[in-house]
């Protein structure tokens, strides 16, 4: 594994990684920036621009694209008290007093630096951790499979927005739809409805695409009267981000980081969580906890430290065991799976090198973060006031292109338009889509992993996995505990959130972000 | 959602969200279930065996079972779940421009190949940025004309992915 690390250093000695890192990150803050556009919107329409590009060139710029955009939501959510991302949410508890304050500089070159610094060292510590996970990873069989599999896929619902059983229900038939078209091991076509088209399945990108993105075209084209932002905004410099405002906020960054760590590792918890626990973590340590909700630096450091710190752990189920942490990085399974790698245990074997270019290049990537969030804060200041008149038919135009780049097939325009109807109405109806497209992921993966159980069982199912295989017993009978748990935990959060925000409206838009970002 | 009925003094409505994809999910599932001998071939079979334990029908109707047993436990929570669905917060005309966009999304997606994919961009980026409350016209002309041009040549030249060219115009590939 180790020379594995030095072959992978030695793959990024190439100023075109880095520049298209350098792009990614500049698009995901743009993306960021704007309200009511999600990073998630942008890696599904940008997923297939992944497909063309050399993989240690179009898996980071995808990367880019996600840091980029979990720090660029606290813009909007400093200057306009408005996240323009759902992970900003806890940003705007304290951000938007410092711009009231004449603070906007200082408080957005925070937002950056603890950034950087949580993403910065969760990079370090996913390098580090995936070199044993990945050799514990391979000593999983499929029965375990099954039962991590069984287990994450609840664990994503739990964490949906909403009520667990609409999630559930969008998860089962993520599963359904997964199963359309050519059975992967016999080759039989299944519920193809006599459709050619529909022989080869329900296409992922297009799929995402419409799911993701026209919904939130829709959804802002709802409220087309209103203004979001000023048609000027200008920065007030005020005072800039100094030393001692740094280190007085430090073990908050720090302690905020080590929280979206090891939530980061957890499939389907993300960023909103990380950043609402990081907060109050910090409120409790604080020894002036009356300042937080009144322009509080500490404030916007934890929850920007926290959200940011959950990027790089997201990374290790997908690369170790191939079970994405949350639709991001299911888009990021898809940018891996079209470049012909396979994550799960056996990538790391095989393709080592790459794997770990890549995460190297994750790691250098934060400098980079740091260079261009601090030379852009003005630009993208302004970019939060851009007309949707022409933001939104770009961003269609786009996804359209990007759908039919996939694989040069009309039909999946219609697909598009088709989940995009889809995606609406859920959205509109408070069904979350993040499990339905988790489980459209995974489904394959479940099934495969099933049915060589069965296989290997010999037509004595309970016995082969009781007596052979009491790892995937145990987790199987821990998984109703584990999802009891995490419901009651959310319930708790919900609760803890209005508490924190002292308004309904930060639970509003909690249950807005979901997990989603 | 609709379907007001007053009951104890209360206002409830029998017509939710939650309920209607809950039976939509209960028919979906038995439907799926229903036609999956037809939809499924068996596999084959060599000397009475086949190649895997689990059969390729087994999977699906498991899943389809599930839709079946969650939408009836959806349907069940609907009944005390408080309707959390988010129509009636959107205005007529709010709707009214949503219906719009997805009718000119839906056209988009068949005018691309008759018509070429910078055409069929050109004209519906001009009508959504006037849709969406754009008035200067030359300029969302001009936004029309170039966006479409560069993204088409951003494909073709940077990715090598060829979009659906117009076939009366002159060919408008920059190298």
């Amino acid at each position: 594994m180790f020379e594995s690390i030095i072959a992978g250093a030695e793959l990024l000695g190439r100023v075109d990684i880095f520049l298209m890192i350098g792009f990614g990150l500049l698009l995901g803050m743009f993306v960021g920036a704007m309200p009511g556009l999600t990073t998630l919107m942008a890696l599904s329409i940008l997923l297939p621009v992944s497909f063309f590009l050399d993989p240690l060139i179009g898996i980071p710029f995808l990367i880019g694209v996600y840091k980029g955009g979990m720090y660029g939501g606290s813009i909007p959510a400093i200057l306009l008290a408005i996240p323009g991302t759902a992970s900003a949410l806890v940003t705007t508890f304290d951000g938007p007093s410092l711009t009231r304050k004449g603070h906007a500089r200082k408080g957005l070159e925070m937002a950056l630096v603890a950034s950087v610094i949580g993403d910065f060292c969760s990079d370090v510590f996913t390098l580090l951790l995936i070199i044993p996970i990945a050799f514990i990873a391979l000593l999983i069989g499929p029965p375990e499979l099954t039962a991590v599999l069984i287990l994450s896929l609840i664990v994503i619902a739990t964490s949906g927005r909403g009520d667990f059983v609409k999630s559930l229900l969008m998860l089962v038939v993520g599963l359904m739809l997964a199963v359309f078209g050519q059975h992967a091991s016999t080759g039989i076509v299944r519920y193809d409805f006599g459709w050619f088209d529909l022989r080869a399945g329900v296409p992922l990108l297009p799929m995402l695409i419409g799911l993701i993105a026209i919904p939130e075209i829709l959804l802002l084209v709802e409220n087309r009267e209103r203004q979001v932002a000023p048609k000027t905004l200008k920065l007030r410099e005020g005072e800039r981000l100094n030393w001692p405002d740094l280190r007085r906020c430090l073990r908050t960054i720090f302690r905020s980081t080590g929280i979206g760590t090891v939530i980061g590792m957890i499939p389907g918890v993300g960023q909103v969580v990380s950043a609402i626990l990081s907060y109050a973590a910090a409120k409790s340590a604080s020894k002036h906890p009356e300042t937080f909700g009144q322009g509080e630096l500490e404030g916007v450091a934890a929850s920007e430290a926290g959200n940011n710190s959950v990027n790089g752990p997201t990374l290790v189920p997908l690369l170790t065991l191939g079970i994405p942490g949350d639709v991001a990085t299911a888009v990021l399974l898809g940018a891996f799976v079209a470049q012909g790698l396979r994550p799960g245990p056996q990538l790391m074997v095989d393709q080592g090198p790459l794997v770990f270019a890549i995460l190297l290049a994750m790691v250098a990537a934060n400098v980079l973060f740091l260079v261009l969030g601090y030379l852009t804060i003005p630009f993208f200041a302004k970019v939060v006031s851009l007309p949707k008149s022409y933001l939104l038919p770009l961003t269609v135009v786009f996804a359209f292109a990007g759908s039919f780049a996939f694989r040069a097939n009309p039909i999946d325009l219609a697909v598009v338009v088709g989940f995009g109807l889809v995606g609406y109405l859920l959205r509109k109806a408070d069904f979350d889509v993040a499990p339905l497209i988790m489980a459209f992921v995974l489904g394959p993966e479940l099934e495969r992993a099933i049915g060589t159980t069965v296989d290997l069982a010999e037509g004595n199912i309970v016995g082969y996995l009781i007596f052979e295989r009491p790892i995937a017993v145990a987790l199987l009978v821990v998984t109703p505990f584990i999802s009891w748990w995490l419901i009651d935990r959310r319930r708790k959060l919900t609760q803890r959130l209005d508490m924190l925000a002292g308004s309904s409206a930060g639970v509003g838009r909690l249950k807005e972000g979901g997990a989603m970002e | 959602m609709g379907g007001e009925l007053q009951l104890d003094g209360k206002t409830r409505h029998f017509v939710t969200s939650d309920r209607l994809f809950a039976i939509l999910a209960i028919v979906a599932g038995s439907y799926l279930l229903v036609v999956s001998e037809q939809q499924i071939d068996k596999p084959m079979a060599v000397l009475g065996a086949t190649a895997e334990a689990m059969s390729p029908r087994t999977y699906p109707r498991l899943i389809a079972a599930l839709i079946v047993v969650v939408g009836a436990i959806l349907l069940w929570r609907s009944l005390k779940l408080p309707d959390t669905s988010q129509w009636s917060q959107v205005t007529a005309g709010g709707y009214r421009y949503v219906a719009l966009s997805f009718l000119i999304m839906a056209v988009y997606s068949q005018l691309v190949m008759p018509i070429g994919f910078v055409v069929a961009s050109a004209i519906v980026l001009l009508v959504l940025n006037t849709l969406y409350g754009n008035r200067n016209f030359v300029l969302g002309a001009l936004f029309a004309v170039f966006v479409p041009l560069a993204i088409f040549n951003l494909f073709r030249n940077l990715m090598a992915v060829p979009l659906p060219e117009q076939e009366f115009l002159p060919r408008l590939v920059f190298m």
